[in-house]
């Protein structure tokens, strides 16, 4: 019965507009979005290090205005002395001198470097070129990662990590949760419509439900994904990259991590399997509680933003949909919670996938019990 | 098969079933007669359990009951409610309607073409249901009933929409299931076509059944004559009409006849004969006369 019903809802879906006009949506979403942020010409890693290279004429030229009488100040100086020596080296190695490994040296000790002005107090830099102490934490910690995997530097392979996150962080949280909400206003509440033929069915409710779930998680994670391979598909062949080796961070444990583009998209597509599995129970409840489309959409859109008016630690959790944010340590950097990371994450939003479907068992148990008073009961679904 | 037992459907200001009860065994058909907004489609809706009556019981086979979703799926197994043709997916063809309702039922659609065959839907049941008539649309909503071939069906309006050939199409249908041994409930305005396959009908008036008219057991003949009213009260001066004569619904009067001799009914019949009444016939009251009877205002 589970799977014929399976089956008839799969067939519906079909043969629903709506389904569609969110395929088309889900599908050329990212390829869409790689061709906006392309346009952008987003800054190589040597433009980026040439950047720095005049950031540091500026933090010169204001030490030296400062006086380096004091002996903090002599040893901010000579110690900008050497940062500014190993950016230069960067730059050449990622240019003519084409060395990988030495790049990567340098780069290591450079962040050291930098860790050592934070402890000297930063003094004579000005407040907007100050690295910050997570910043040099996170380039180091991919610094490591190459240096461990004896990896060279493509530049391609770093522009499409560029795009992969900004692409996944762009439909990560809101966006996501708006397409499923979507998707699930009227999971239930098209049966109403249908009730003669669809409410006597011999089928469990939790059967039912579960059967539309599986639907809609398939047709949305499927698309999903079909959407990311048809960017990502342009988007390697437009900077004709070879391999995806440069890696991307992650916080985890209180700290981060460089992890192989491979592992992140893994991380994020099963993160994301979650949120969408959360949101699609989310809607059933919703339909249950409301019986309106517009309301399942609304409420859902309002319970997400609910953590940034009332600042409450039990609300948090809601807003860690966001799967790339909680991936990458912004949102626990957002949230002030060190312990907030991926994994952290999936079992809170495990926990609240249970909670909704205790709460779903609880409402259809009450039907049975509910004893009617004034009024016959309609049973609703 | 199945019981009903004192059940009440009350809303705040109007009383839609008052302690109703009854009692069906399978092989069955039962007739249900009352105009519209009376209870016919509130009684099925509580024994589907789409409604919770205020208090009372429905109980199947003697121990099954609306009282846990187990017990209420093991009633589902057994029950099927014929569906309103507007709820009918009109993206869908017939043949994916007869295939859920198969499917869901019986857990195999292979009686599925002769159910086509036998409602005579090979004509248009691959087509998209947003294309039918209303007539085509209601023959698929039976169809589906015999897809899902469970052994108690509730079919409400069974025949709204049929044209004449099809109305003796699901007649004939009816019939067959009946000796399939299967409980029917079929709500109907075709009061004569109803004579053709129920056993009983219920007449629903108040809240509660007022009539139960067996068709298959022998019932008082009457003289019925079509007069009208003023027809009728001349000839209520004229002769002294029996005590338990009935005028119904200001034009038919029907004089019982069981307890008169065979003089005295010829009798009774030159009378009206000479009075030149339009039509006159003998035979027992029909659902079409009990239904003016109860319900059509004097």
């Amino acid at each position: 019965m589970f799977w014929n019903y399976t089956r008839f809802e799969t067939k519906l879906l079909l043969h629903n507009r709506k389904s569609w006009f969110i395929a088309v949506f889900l599908l050329l979403f990212f390829l869409v979005f790689f061709i906006y942020d392309s346009r952008a010409q987003p800054q190589t890693l040597i433009e980026q290090k040439r950047v720095e290279k005049e950031e540091m004429n500026i933090i010169f030229e204001n030490v030296e205005y400062m006086g380096e009488e004091l002996p903090v100040m002599a040893k901010i100086h000579e110690n900008l002395l050497k940062q500014s020596s190993l950016i230069n080296f960067q730059v050449y190695y990622l240019g003519i001198g084409d060395d990988s490994e030495q790049y990567i040296e340098n780069g290591l000790e450079l962040n050291q470097l930098r860790l050592q002005v934070h402890e000297l107090g930063n003094k004579g830099i000005p407040k907007h070129l100050i690295k910050s102490k997570e910043e040099i934490l996170k380039e180091d910690a991919l610094l490591h990662y190459m240096k461990e995997h004896q990896m060279t530097i493509e530049e391609s392979s770093f522009l499409t990590n560029h795009f992969f996150t900004n692409a996944l962080n762009r439909m990560s949280g809101l966006l996501l949760l708006i397409i499923i909400l979507i998707c699930g206003s009227e999971l239930l509440l098209y049966e109403k419509v249908h009730e003669t033929i669809t409410k006597g069915f011999p089928l469990s409710f939790f059967k039912k439900v579960g059967g539309k779930i599986t639907v809609y998680f398939c047709y949305i994670y499927v698309l999903l994904i079909m959407g990311f391979l048809i960017g990502m598909g342009y988007i390697v062949t437009k900077l004709q990259a070879k391999d995806f080796s440069f890696p991307i961070l992650i916080y985890k444990n209180h700290e981060y991590i460089a992890v192989s583009i491979w592992q992140y998209l893994i991380y994020i597509f099963v993160g994301m399997a979650l949120v969408t599995v959360l949101i699609l129970i989310f809607s059933i409840l919703l339909n249950m509680l409301f019986q309106n489309a517009f309301a399942n959409l609304l409420v859902g859109i309002g319970i997400y933003f609910l953590p940034d008016l009332v600042h409450s630690p039990l609300l948090s959790p809601i807003k860690y949909i966001d799967i790339a944010s909680c991936l990458s340590g912004d949102l626990a950097v957002q949230l002030g919670s060190p312990s907030l990371d991926w994994g952290n994450a999936m079992v809170w939003l495990a926990g609240i996938t249970f909670l909704l479907i205790g709460c779903i068992y609880a409402i259809n148990q009450y039907m049975y019990i509910r004893k009617p008073k004034d009024k016959p009961l309609l049973k609703p679904f | 098969m199945l019981k009903l037992k004192d059940i009440s459907v009350i809303y705040k200001d109007k009383t839609v079933l008052n302690k109703l009860s009854l009692t069906a065994e399978k092989g069955e058909i039962i007739g249900l007669v009352a105009p519209n907004g009376t209870g016919k489609t509130t009684l099925f809706n509580v024994i589907a359990n789409f409604l919770k009556p205020n208090s009372g019981s429905v109980t199947f086979l003697d121990q099954l009951e609306y009282k846990t979703e187990k017990d209420e799926l093991s009633i589902r197994k057994i029950l099927v409610s014929f569906p309103d043709q507007g709820d009918l997916f009109d993206e869908l063809t017939g043949v994916d309607h007869l295939n859920l309702y198969a499917s869901m039922w019986k857990g195999t659609t292979r009686h599925i073409p002769e159910v086509i065959e036998q409602l005579r839907m090979t004509g248009y049941v691959k087509k998209k249901v947003r294309t039918y008539s209303l007539g085509m649309r209601q023959r698929l909503c039976f169809a589906m009933m015999m897809a899902a071939d469970t052994p108690i069906m509730l079919m409400d309006e069974v025949m709204n929409g049929l044209d004449i050939s099809n109305v003796a199409l699901i007649s004939q249908q009816l019939m067959k299931m009946k000796q399939e041994e299967k409980l029917i409930f079929v709500a109907s305005h075709l009061l004569e076509n109803l004579d053709l396959y129920a056993d009983r009908v219920l007449y629903l008036k108040a809240g509660g059944i007022i009539h139960q008219q067996s068709l298959d057991e022998s019932t008082a003949l009457y003289i019925k004559i079509d007069i009208d009213r003023e027809q009728y009260e001349r000839l209520s001066q004229e002769y002294k009409l029996p005590d338990d004569h009935l005028f119904i619904a200001n034009h038919l009067c029907c004089i019982p006849i069981d307890q008169m001799d065979e003089d005295e009914q010829s009798k009774w019949i030159e009378r009206f004969l000479a009075s030149k009444v339009k039509e006159l016939t003998v035979g027992p009251l029909g659902t079409m006369e009990l239904y003016e009877k109860f319900y059509v205002e004097m």
